[in-house]
């Protein structure tokens, strides 16, 4: 247990403060040192957060990452040296209350081939050039994933987290992971290898959709 | 390319490296007041269990909240996002007046893992009571048509938990499968339907999950197609329509025998259902295709779809029908357009600008104004029926996405999801007020009066 210190002088660390958990341990006592472990880790997961729900929602969802964490900061186990797959499990978790938006930017991005995500960073103008047939049914077949294999699937893919993390992150066996990434990925790749016209539009009910009819009434 | 790399490439188009400021003042802020709150020096701090995987850690069911209040009866109800809004503004399904002068009551939901909860507001003095913890997640809601119960749907809790009105006291949670995301309630008041977004396990096939109000124990459940997003329940109570969001299909589910009917094709992801005040047609929004959304007209009696409407704006999404069934409107939100379509003739009228991503509507009872949360620009954009015109945006802040009506008609109550805040207008002269501080991530708002 830390020696009592004076409120504006923090516990003095030399050099390397330490793996995540030494950092987090001390963070019990000395909670500013929590900072550390938000500035090793926020960048990362802002972008895999920023991703899948765009920048809007990921501010928020970064704060309230970090906030939970901290909170739960006397739970994390010691034994983990690194923070990565516990904050992105926290932050997958809170993705997943946005389901519905995550899920409509995929399709935004299936159906105008143009990426929300990338497009409100603004004002650059070659931001706003269709993405390709290959990447727009990419993200049809995400949006039609289980949420559960596309968690597992992206904890990977966009949070460069092992397979074994990833089991981790979900509170789920490494076989389970395992298992959900490889139909993900079976879905993805049949998704790719469809006909464009299989994977892309399909002609609304009914007979011929009453194109503008109406308008200017 | 295959498709990991093709991944990669779409997570490298996102700037790295940035430190996100907003997230930083905020976890000073919270590291300041714990170092306020408590002393430092060894204070001793409970070491919980081992960390295994977030998703267990969180939540444990905290018993019954103390009853606070007096009864408050229920007359109308009108919600905001589009889950919520396709769940219960059929308005046949709208709870009737029980008792007047029953002081009305917001209440808001409040996601947050940690301590997801309901927070009702009295309207009145618009003064915050007391919390209720309903569990992680709470995204939907509906209300039995007496007024005295609502259910709450937390989504990654899988549970669906009653909340009595009159003593604002929440009842033990019901399993409800996996991921409930919308609920919507007959108007006999005796089932909610309960639909969820994920498989259950082992199983396969989406289902929804019908709960017995009368003792709050879920029925065996039913299957319908791939990625339920919203559900609407016919004046009559005797269909439910399901929208599956990965099938571009509806299913109707007759409620008599909890069986389904046949698959009505709507096109690619429908994702909010509202059926007319008589209960002739259901309205069906659908993301569509590149060039445009669309709105797919089911007519109850045959279950049978008319020919989509085309709206002249892209991913139509959220939508809300005039109280005399005359006018529905859409929210297209990636044009920031609200496209008016006559029942009459099913014909689309010319898109009205509003907000960038327009995202939640709500019509007044007298149906005079439609109101749109705007979420990107942090407005809301007043539209004026008869004309079909836009009125000046109304500044909010945040991210409004949710918005429901007093049942006087008065007031509306915007939902600020990244600000934690819910905003009054005044409908007569449509004036913000004084926002009210909820705190967390609030998502989805139903008012009782």
């Amino acid at each position: 247990m830390a020696e009592p210190r004076g409120m504006l002088t923090p516990e003095p660390v030399s050099g390397d403060p330490g793996d995540d958990a030494t950092v987090i341990a001390r963070s019990l006592d000395d909670p500013e040192q929590f900072a550390v472990v938000f500035r090793r880790h926020a960048p990362d997961i802002r972008r895999y957060v920023v991703r899948r729900l765009g920048p809007g929602a990921a501010d928020d969802v970064v704060a309230e990452t970090f906030l939970t964490a901290f909170r739960l900061r006397s739970r994390y186990s010691r034994d983990r040296p690194d923070a990565r797959p516990w904050l992105y499990g926290i932050a997958t978790n809170l993705v997943g209350r946005h389901r519905r938006a995550e899920v409509r930017q995929y399709r935004a991005l299936a159906r105008t081939g143009l990426d929300p995500v990338t497009e409100s960073f603004a004002d650059r103008a070659d931001a706003r050039v269709s993405a390709g047939a290959e990447s727009r049914r990419l993200a049809a077949a995400l949006a039609g994933l289980p949420a559960g294999h596309r968690n597992a699937l992206l904890l990977v893919a966009w949070g460069d987290l092992s397979y074994e993390q990833a089991a981790a992150a979900l509170g789920v066996p490494v076989g389970t992971v395992r298992s959900r990434i490889s139909r993900a990925r079976a879905r993805l790749r049949q998704a790719l290898g469809a006909a464009p016209a299989q994977a892309g539009q399909q002609a609304p009910a009914g007979q011929q959709a009453r194109a503008g009819q109406g308008e200017g009434q | 390319m295959n498709e990991m790399e093709l991944l990669g490439q779409l997570r490298d188009e996102v700037p790295g490296e940035m430190l996100p400021a907003a997230a930083e003042a905020a976890l000073l802020s919270a590291i300041g007041a714990e170092r306020a709150a408590a002393p430092r020096s060894g204070s001793p701090r409970p070491r919980g269990p081992l960390f295994a995987g977030y998703g267990r850690l969180g939540y444990r069911w905290r018993g019954w909240v103390a009853p606070l209040a007096a009864a408050a009866a229920v007359t109308a109800v009108i919600v905001g996002t589009p889950a919520v809004l396709s769940a219960i503004h059929a308005p046949a399904a709208q709870p009737r007046a029980a008792g007047g002068g029953a002081p009305a009551i917001a209440w808001v939901a409040d996601p947050r893992v940690s301590t997801g909860a309901v927070v009702p507001i009295r309207t009145a003095t618009r003064t915050v009571l007391p919390r209720l913890r309903t569990g992680p997640d709470p995204v939907a809601f509906a209300i039995t048509p007496d007024g005295k119960t609502i259910y709450v749907a937390n989504e990654t809790s899988s549970s669906v938990v009653p909340i009595r009105t009159a003593t604002r006291t929440a009842l033990p949670p019901i399993r409800s499968c996996c991921y409930p995301t919308a609920i919507a309630i007959t108007p006999d008041g005796k089932t909610a339907y309960v639909a969820n977004m994920e498989y259950p396990r082992n199983r396969l096939g989406h289902m929804v999950t019908p709960i017995r109000i009368s003792d709050n124990t879920a029925r065996p459940q039913i299957r319908v197609g791939r990625i339920p997003t919203a559900i609407a329940i016919t004046p009559d109570g005797k269909t439910a329509y399901v929208a599956d969001g990965g099938s571009g299909a509806v299913t109707p589910i007759r409620t008599a025998t909890g069986t389904t009917l046949p698959a009505i094709t709507v096109g690619p992801d429908p994702v909010a259902i509202a059926i007319t005040p008589d209960g002739a047609t259901a309205y069906v929004t659908s993301y569509g295709d590149g060039r445009s959304g669309w709105v797919t007209p089911i007519r109850t009696a045959s279950n049978t779809a008319l020919p989509a409407i085309r709206t002249g704006g892209k991913i139509t999404d959220a939508l809300a029908i005039t109280p005399d069934g005359k006018t529905v409107y859409v929210a297209n939100s990636a044009s920031g357009t609200v496209t008016p379509i006559r029942t009459a003739s099913n014909t689309a009228l010319r898109p009205i600008k509003t907000g960038s991503d327009p995202s939640a509507i709500a019509i007044t009872p007298d149906g005079r104004t439609a109101y749109v949360t705007n979420s990107r620009t942090g407005t809301v954009t007043p539209i004026r029926v008869a004309s079909n015109t836009a009125l000046r945006p109304i500044k909010i802040g945040g991210w409004p996405s949710a918005i429901a009506i007093t049942p006087d008609g008065k007031m509306a109550y915007v939902v600020s999801f990244s600000s934690g805040m819910v905003t009054p207008i005044r409908v007569a002269s449509n004036t913000a007020l004084r926002a009210i501080k909820v705190g967390g991530y609030p998502k989805a708002i139903l008012i009782t009066g």
